[in-house]
């Protein structure tokens, strides 16, 4: 609970433009509560001391700038193509090659989505524990200290590729969690067992039977003849599409795309494959598209404390049509990715994309010119904003459809508080 | 299976007779079922209780949305009492007798208690506008007769259920003025308080009443009143419409309603009515529901289901 004031707190100092020092302070508690809810603190990159010290933690060569734009300094702008595992190395107490690897795929743009990232991170968690061994003495003590070290780093090596999601974040700290609830006396192959029973709990209550239930729950919200609009690409609204289909309801799906990802064409092919009726079109033409619709589901990245909703950017344009049209929006969300943090605006938080996506010539530019080099041929007065998540209001959505089942996204607070009480679960 | 069915349906009417309300009749039902129950494993009883309820819901009385949130409170009710856990069935079915004995016991309070926490909400000399006939509305204004209030009653057209609690006010020695709800945009700038019951509450707070509420709600915010809904707890049921038609759907019983008309029946047989029984109010017009465990915001409905109803089930 003690995060969302902080959140605000830092969000209000930036805005009043106290910067640097006069930040510092108050984001300093932060950071500590942070740190250890998830593993590291989000850095505020416009504050010279911290990013120093982060830079100093940090296990890879990878350049992690400051945005040239000047409201978005305090977000890391992430260089696009140098080599991430180089520096790591492969010799002992060197990072895991399944959290390298997984790395490289973060960084790169293979493993995206909130659903399938979070999948990815615990599998390659699962393979970190399950070759977990100690060289010297084994006695409980040490196996706490340094199967939460080697948790750190894993966590440590994998923001560097990309910031953690929000359900990847709550996978940590139930991690750590785990970790820091062991027996006092055990053997290292028996903290090894518990731990991976542990993770192998995770994913499939939190992360498989989630996406099921879902579809179960919102496949029934779909009736005959509606016109469902779906933004970008979302695995958990797909599934609950599919499931209508399965259920024999007939339905069309009206599917907006944005650029630069244009992540609604794959959601248009795999609904075309799932042989459900697709319209595709555009967000600039969306008003016209949403006019005829019945319902709008929306994929998450998160929902906030306060029931506002963080997903791909564009879906805050898409529910804020839909509500001024009086379209139910409705949003399908794991309780895994529900979060205590509250966000105001989508500036204070966010992930900054490569901007030079947003060239038209983008996909066309040689693999190894590096970021600076491009944009030093760049008009010097043009800077570009490729954001890549937005925040949705809560009064703009009607329900939030999770394995729980239909709720008011302001509940999620009470469902995540509710989850996250391991200690008595285990 | 017919035969419980009159049976269950004979003792709501026995119950409703001696002056009980539906919901009150329904608990006692179930709880005599209970008693009555000859299940010898402890699922048996499970079912039973399950089978009861759907007894009670398939009679004409019980299939009110009121009944069925009743019905959902007595089992989460029971679910919380631990009778699973019971070593023999005859301790299971104290569990659940007794746990439907405090259920029982509540909604007979409630009012009294919905008195107390919207007591400091009506001012003195205020202008209260109601309609419908709500017994928690009926206990607020009843425990306000010292302060100079005025009620205006909009008529509910066509079912003039309003005129019961004009009749009840009028006992209590409170003049009522009754208006068509026609007149509601006229009046609405005047008043200070738009103060509704409902018939059921759900999961995102939208309020479930006679026809009529939305009307009242739609005007309170286009003139900045606030509207509060007088509600008891038990009242709360895990439905989630998302607009009028998703309502109609859930309620099927809320659709038919045999038009009033004086006129040729000529005319009568080639026009077709819309008389929708109840209306959802969304949370957003809702200033605060008013209820026996306090004054609630519409976002708490949800918090205070799911906390009741899945403490079990949610934990990883």
């Amino acid at each position: 609970m003690s995060e969302a004031p902080t959140d605000l707190s830092t969000k209000s100092e930036r805005s009043s433009g106290k910067r640097g020092k006069g930040g510092g302070g108050g984001g300093s508690g932060q950071s500590r509560h942070q740190g250890k809810a998830t593993g590291r603190a989000r850095v505020q990159f416009d504050d010279p001391s911290r990013v120093a010290r982060a830079a100093k933690a940090q296990i890879t060569s990878r350049s992690i700038q400051q945005s040239d734009v000047p409201f978005l300094q305090h977000l890391p702008q992430y260089e696009g193509n140098t080599s991430i595992s180089r520096g790591s190395g492969f010799g002992t107490g060197q990072v895991h090659p399944a959290i390298q690897a997984l790395g490289v795929k973060y960084a790169q743009g293979v493993i995206t989505g909130g659903h399938s990232r979070c999948l990815a991170f615990v599998n390659a968690m699962e393979e970190v524990f399950g070759d977990f061994v100690m060289t010297d003495m084994n006695n409980a003590q040490q196996i706490h200290r340094e199967s939460s070290k080697l948790l750190n780093r894993c966590v440590q090596f994998v923001v560097e590729c990309r910031p953690l999601s929000v359900s990847m974040g709550n996978f940590v700290r139930y991690l750590k969690e785990q970790i820091a609830h062991l027996p006092l006396v055990l053997s290292l192959p028996e903290a090894r067992k518990l731990i991976l029973e542990a993770i192998d709990l995770f994913r499939e209550k939190r992360l498989l039977l989630p996406v099921n239930e879902i579809a179960d729950i919102g496949s029934k919200l779909i009736g005959r003849g509606e016109k469902i609009v779906v933004y970008a690409y979302s695995e958990v609204v797909l599934n609950l599409l599919k499931q209508a289909r399965t259920m024999g309801t007939d339905f069309l799906v009206i599917v907006i795309d944005s650029r630069p990802l244009y992540e609604g064409r794959r959601m248009a092919k795999a609904l075309d494959e799932a042989g459900i009726n697709t319209d595709y079109g555009l967000l600039n033409g969306a008003s016209y598209l949403i006019h005829s619709a019945t319902k709008v589901i929306l994929g998450a990245h998160s929902i906030m404390a306060d029931g506002s909703v963080t997903s791909r950017i564009g879906t805050a344009s898409v529910a804020l049509l839909a509500k001024s049209l009086h379209v139910p929006i409705l949003v399908a969300c794991e309780a895994v990715k529900f979060s205590d943090r509250v966000q105001l605006d989508s500036i204070a938080f966010n992930e900054l994309g490569d901007p030079l996506q947003l060239l038209p010539s983008a996909c066309e530019r040689s693999a190894d010119a590096s970021l600076s080099e491009l944009r030093d041929k760049l008009p010097s007065n043009l800077r570009m904003i490729n954001m890549l998540y937005d925040v949705t209001p809560a009064a703009y959505i009607q329900a939030a459809i999770c394995e729980v089942g239909v709720i008011p996204t302001t509940s999620a607070l009470v469902i995540y508080h509710e989850m996250s009480d391991y200690t008595t679960s285990y | 299976m017919a035969d419980d069915l009159d049976k269950v349906s004979a003792s709501l009417q026995k119950y409703l007779d001696e002056g009980m309300e539906g919901a009150q009749a329904a608990v006692q039902i179930m709880i005599n079922s209970v008693t009555n129950f000859t299940a010898e494993t402890i699922m048996g009883l499970e079912q039973e209780l399950g089978n009861t309820a759907e007894l009670i819901k398939s009679t004409t009385i019980g299939s009110s949305m009121e009944i069925r949130a009743c019905l959902e409170t007595f089992i989460s009710a029971a679910g919380r009492s631990g009778f699973g856990g019971q070593p023999d069935v005859g301790l299971a079915k104290k569990c659940i007798v007794s746990a439907g004995e405090a259920v029982r016991d509540s909604i007979v309070e409630s009012h009294q208690l919905i008195a107390k926490y919207a007591h400091n909400l009506i001012q003195d000399g205020s202008q209260i506008l109601t309609t419908s006939c709500s017994s928690a509305v009926e206990a607020i204004l009843a425990s306000s007769v010292a302060k100079d209030i005025k009620v205006y009653v909009a008529l509910g057209y066509p079912t003039r259920k309003s005129y019961e609690i004009v009749r009840n006010l009028q006992k209590l020695g409170i003049r009522s003025t009754v208006l068509p709800d026609s007149a509601v945009g006229s009046l609405v700038e005047q008043i200070d308080v738009v103060l509704v019951g409902a018939e059921a509450v759900m999961e995102n707070g939208a309020v479930v009443n006679a026809t009529g509420t939305f009307l009242l709600a739609l005007a309170a915010k286009a003139v900045g009143k606030p509207l509060y809904v007088a509600v008891e707890r038990y009242k709360f049921i895990r439905l989630y419409p998302l607009n009028q038609k998703d309502l109609r759907v859930l309620a099927p019983d809320s659709s038919e309603l045999e038009p009033i008309e004086d006129i040729e029946p000529e005319l009568k047989q080639s026009i077709d009515f819309f008389n929708p029984h109840v209306d959802l109010t969304p949370p957003e017009y809702i200033q605060m529901l008013l209820t026996d465990e306090g004054l609630l915001p519409p976002s708490a409905v949800s918090d205070s289901l799911i906390q009741k109803i899945y403490r079990n089930y949610v934990r990883c």
